[in-house]
């Protein structure tokens, strides 16, 4: 698959320079012109299926990439390191009880439990010594790839005489690399792992106090989040190297998308000028600030470095977006300050006992946060600090405020992943997808 | 025009300071009555946001990213881009509106694709983390366990009540909803806190902006003749005030603007 | 009594007026320094999610950056500025490089001039110890986002002035997600899933969230599940984090207006319910 794509581009999409590179882009623009002619043309009766059909092809990228788990060369290494990950974290999970300090468990069982996680260890180490090794054969034959796929980039900048500036890392160099990267990167990990598992290892033949045998644990902890890392890594599948192609794409064609709601504004207020409507010299304004701002910015970033026309522009620019707009925006929404405060005066009533809860958690909160509220209760003593503003609020976010919001957060994630799936299978009803 | 560029940077400053301060007080006239001077402010202000975001997107997003990579690079199939660009633009033909919906559809699809992707990363962690110890553990500290009692009981209870699938006729399912409920009211106190602490942080960078930047490049005579101008318009209204209105509408200075909800305003 | 029921129907403007001198008085300090000492302005404590930030900066592994993504725009500048400021300060202190990663358009411009007078205050260099890119599309964040994560220069080509990130010496060696150390986000939308979900996860990065106060209170869900490190909540999550690196700015400022602001809208909260008690018991009667 990747290798059509490379050969396609090798044909077809070769930087162009002068009059080529213009007759190229008009021909591009005329051909997708003549396709978008093409389209409006559409029976009715195939239109509903090419949309769904968009949607749901676009769709599987994604998806796919997420679930395919990578290239065959890595699956081995891969399925050693998640292997690896499980026997530290059960190694982990052994030690984690004779940790506390007050475990009530009798010499024979803490020996006993040691000796597991040794072994637990001695295997993890074992297969992530294996994996790495599995990961660095690969090495070799990326390397001679990259070289291959470089010497023929090369080959192709000096067959269609590509200048510096038209050079950039074509898909397949780019891919090779983000793969050597990526193997590296697992590579590191793992030894990483493998280093700190072997010192775990040791240490843990020595320790016998809960604290040193609860630093192990954690160091072998977060061994385990290495190999899992390390699988992560060599996780990448043939989709994935496409991805910021994807992104650049696509961030390109939502900056087309700029004047889609503003051709709105300007019909509206172009009619209201036309047709005297009230408040028209409001409108005038409108284009006015509109036309100066674009102006003002253009002669920024065209003008000639150090010349004056930049100055000019920039100063102008700065003017209108820092004087102008941000304390336009700024000020708009300052208002709602006072509007809550009063909405809040007339309206936050104690109606009902949810109210009264309702109130208290507020009251509590703001207090909580502002040094007024801090102050308050700054000379209880010691003992009393629980009773500190900012402790409690503390505690209102962190414990019942944390769990409503999952609460809530689950209800909302199981609602966007259904939603999601209507979406993709167009099973959504609406105006969307019909007509 | 070069004495001036340099006039105006030399000055930019004060220049931004002023007008920002003018701009300031139009807005606010809105909070003692609706007038001519803000909607004039409002234009402006719609004018120059919808100006930035075309210059912003074409000088940071699209010249260096699209126009360069064709003109400079010579890679001249990023014109092709220009067509699912085009293809939103159809949404104003009121025959041909459905090809715009094809490529919105395209991008719904691509996001709709990670939903797995996103639901295994945001939520699976919040699941591991919902399973708190709720049984004491030796030697950990006896307000945690209390704290995580009180932690799953929250959540459980409001799951009861979010999930409306489950049959609320139950009588148990129906007093741990009602307690969900409750702890739902609660967290909304706490955001409804949070919220006032935001628009008056909102509200604080105002007033400092008009007293750090730009009150201190404000002569004195110029404070005095403020000062004066508001209380001649303070006297002036109060005599105008006692006369019979002409205009019912203009004098009724105590219509509300629509303000933020209040959650406290739903219960009632 | 009375008083207390007719108030209830007090103009609105007066309300206003009152906001508006409560929160002024503070501020006076410029011109009068003497109400310093009026006004009680006590140390605050460092809560536990601000203290997360600070230590999550403290811990960047040399050779990683960090990535500042900016999604506010001068609606929310008071609260997003000072976070944005005391990040940039941290980091510059640090010596953490981080790139400024807009999806504003008025937050391109806002954020870069922040941290580039910090910059030239603190004596570093654009280009080695800190990047920006040009604003994108907030539309396409979880498009880019993916993107980013594999392939950090092919996604973002250049930067704000049309550099190419290759060429800029700080990207020298960031590769992709695995060469980021930090994910700073300072937003007043809900955009921190799409972090989460596409880069702090599946690559174990850490996120630092700096959200305005209205979406702090969800953001503590993530904080108890670990996918954030930690938070500055608001205004007064910068107004903490100022004193713990020792620098006065706004945030330090507002604190007294703060107060006076939340006491006048608990009093009149307080002072409402009582008219509306008083008025429902007289209507009774």
């Amino acid at each position: 698959m990747i290798g059509l794509g490379n050969s396609l581009a090798f044909s077809l999409f070769v930087p162009k320079q002068g009059v080529a590179l213009a007759a190229y882009m008009i021909g591009s623009i005329l051909i997708g012109i003549a396709f978008l002619f093409m389209l409006t043309r559409v029976p009715q009766k195939y239109r509903k299926i090419l949309i769904i059909g968009a949607t749901f092809v676009a769709g599987w990228f994604y998806m796919l990439e997420f679930f395919i788990p990578g290239t065959h060369d890595t699956s081995l290494a891969r399925s050693r390191f998640i292997a690896a990950q499980r026997h530290l974290q059960q190694s982990a999970q052994t030690l984690q009880p004779l940790a506390y300090p007050k475990n009530e468990l009798s010499a024979s069982q803490k020996s006993g439990r040691i000796a597991t996680a040794t072994r637990e260890l001695d295997t993890a180490i074992k297969d992530l010594t294996e994996a790495r090794v599995s990961i660095d054969k690969l090495k070799p034959d990326l390397n001679r790839d990259l070289k291959t796929a470089n010497d023929n980039a090369n080959a192709f900048s000096k067959e269609h005489r590509l200048t510096d500036k038209m050079i950039e890392p074509n898909a397949s160099t780019k891919i090779i690399q983000q793969h050597i990267s990526e193997i590296g990167d697992s590579s590191g990990q793992a030894e990483g792992a493998i280093a700190e598992a072997t010192a775990a290892k040791n240490s843990l033949s020595t320790a016998d106090s809960p604290e040193e045998i609860g630093a192990i644990a954690a160091n072998i902890s977060v061994a385990a989040e290495s190999a899992g890392l390390a699988a992560g890594a060599a996780s990448s599948n043939f989709l994935t190297g496409y991805k910021d192609t994807i992104g650049t794409v696509s961030s390109v064609i939502g900056g087309f998308t700029l004047l889609l709601g503003i051709i709105n504004l300007l019909s509206i207020h172009f009619k209201t000028i036309a047709k005297h409507k009230l408040g028209w010299p409001s409108s005038i304004a409108f284009f006015v600030a509109f036309i100066a701002i674009i102006v003002f910015g253009m002669m920024q970033t065209y003008g000639r470095a150090g010349g004056n026309t930049k100055a000019l522009g920039s100063a102008w620019y700065d003017v209108l977006f820092n004087g102008g707009l941000a304390q336009l925006q700024a000020s708009m929404f300052a208002m709602v300050a006072f509007y809550i405060v009063s909405a809040a005066y007339r309206a936050f009533r104690i109606r009902s006992a949810e109210a009264a809860l309702m109130m208290i958690a507020a009251f509590l909160v703001m207090l909580g946060f502002v040094p007024f509220g801090i102050w308050l209760t700054s000379g209880l003593p010691a003992s009393l600090s629980f009773l500190h503003l900012d402790i409690i609020r503390g505690w209102i976010m962190e414990i019942p405020n944390a769990a409503a919001q999952r609460g809530m957060a689950f209800g909302i994630g199981v609602g966007a992943l259904a939603m999601g799936l209507r979406i993709w299978l167009s099973l959504e009803r609406g105006a969307y997808f019909d007509k | 025009m070069d004495g001036f560029a340099d006039a105006l940077a030399a000055n930019k400053t004060y220049i931004i300071y002023w007008i920002g301060a003018i701009c300031t007080f139009a807005i606010f006239s809105i909070l003692y009555r609706e007038n001519a001077l803000y909607r004039l402010f409002e234009h402006i202000f719609i004018g120059l946001a919808a100006g930035q975001i075309i210059y912003v997107t074409w000088s940071e997003l699209l010249k260096p990213t699209w126009w360069e990579a064709m003109t400079i690079k010579g890679q001249w199939w990023w014109a092709l881009a220009l067509i699912p660009g085009l293809m939103f633009y159809f949404i104003y033909s009121q025959r041909h509106s459905w090809v715009a919906r094809i490529i919105m559809g395209l991008f719904m699809g691509l996001s709709a694709g990670m939903i797995f992707q996103n639901f295994a990363n945001n939520y699976i962690p919040m699941m591991r983390a919902s399973f708190k110890p709720v049984l004491p553990v030796p030697g950990a500290p006896w307000s945690s366990m209390v704290n995580n009692i009180i932690f799953v009981a929250v959540l459980v209870t409001v799951m009861a009540y979010f999930f409306f699938s489950i049959d609320h006729k139950a009588p148990s399912v129906r007093k741990m909803a009602t307690l969900g409920r409750w702890m739902l009211m609660f967290a909304f106190g706490a955001m409804f806190g949070a919220t006032v602490m935001a628009r008056m942080s909102l509200l604080i960078g105002r007033v400092d902006f008009m007293l750090t930047r730009w009150g201190p490049i404000v002569p004195m005579g110029i404070w005095i003749a403020l000062g004066t101008i508001i209380v001649v318009a303070i006297i002036a209204s109060r005599i105008l005030r006692n006369r019979p209105p002409s205009n019912p509408e203009s004098t009724n200075g105590d219509t509300q603007p629509t303000g933020q909800p209040v959650p406290g305003a739903e219960q009632s | 009594m009375r008083f207390l029921i007719n108030i209830q129907n007090i103009d609105r403007r007066i309300i206003y007026v009152l906001l508006l001198v409560v929160v002024a008085i503070p501020m006076m300090t410029v011109y009068f320094p003497v109400l310093n000492k009026v006004v009680p302005n006590p140390q605050l404590p460092v809560s536990q999610e601000v203290r997360g930030v600070y230590d999550a900066v403290e811990k960047v592994p040399k050779g990683k950056i960090a990535v500042m993504s900016i999604i506010w725009s001068a609606s929310t500048d008071p609260e997003n500025r000072p976070q944005t400021e005391v990040m940039a300060r941290h980091m510059f202190q640090k010596g953490v490089p981080f790139m400024l990663l807009p999806f504003d358009q008025q937050g391109t411009t806002l954020a870069y001039d922040t941290v580039n007078t910090i910059a030239k205050e603190m004596g570093k260099v654009y280009g080695k110890d800190w990047v920006a890119i040009g604003w994108r599309p907030s539309g396409y964040m979880d498009l880019i986002i993916q993107g980013m994560s594999v392939d950090m220069v092919g996604q973002l080509k250049t930067d704000r002035n049309g550099t190419k990130l290759s060429d800029i010496p700080m990207m020298k060696g960031i590769k992709s997600a695995r060469n980021v150390g930090l994910i700073v986000e300072i937003t007043p939308s809900a955009t921190l899933p799409l972090w989460i979900g596409y880069m702090g996860q599946p690559y174990r990065v850490p996120i630092a969230y700096c959200p305005t106060a209205v979406m702090a209170p969800e953001a503590y869900n993530y904080l108890d599940a670990h996918q954030i490190v930690g938070m500055l909540p608001g205004l007064i999550g910068a107004t903490q984090y100022e004193q713990l690196l020792h620098v006065q700015g706004f945030a330090t400022r507002a604190k007294g207006a703060l107060s006076t602001s939340h006491i006048l809208m608990m009093a009149l909260i307080v002072l409402g319910n009582i008219g509306y008690v008083l008025s429902r018991r007289g209507a009774g009667r």
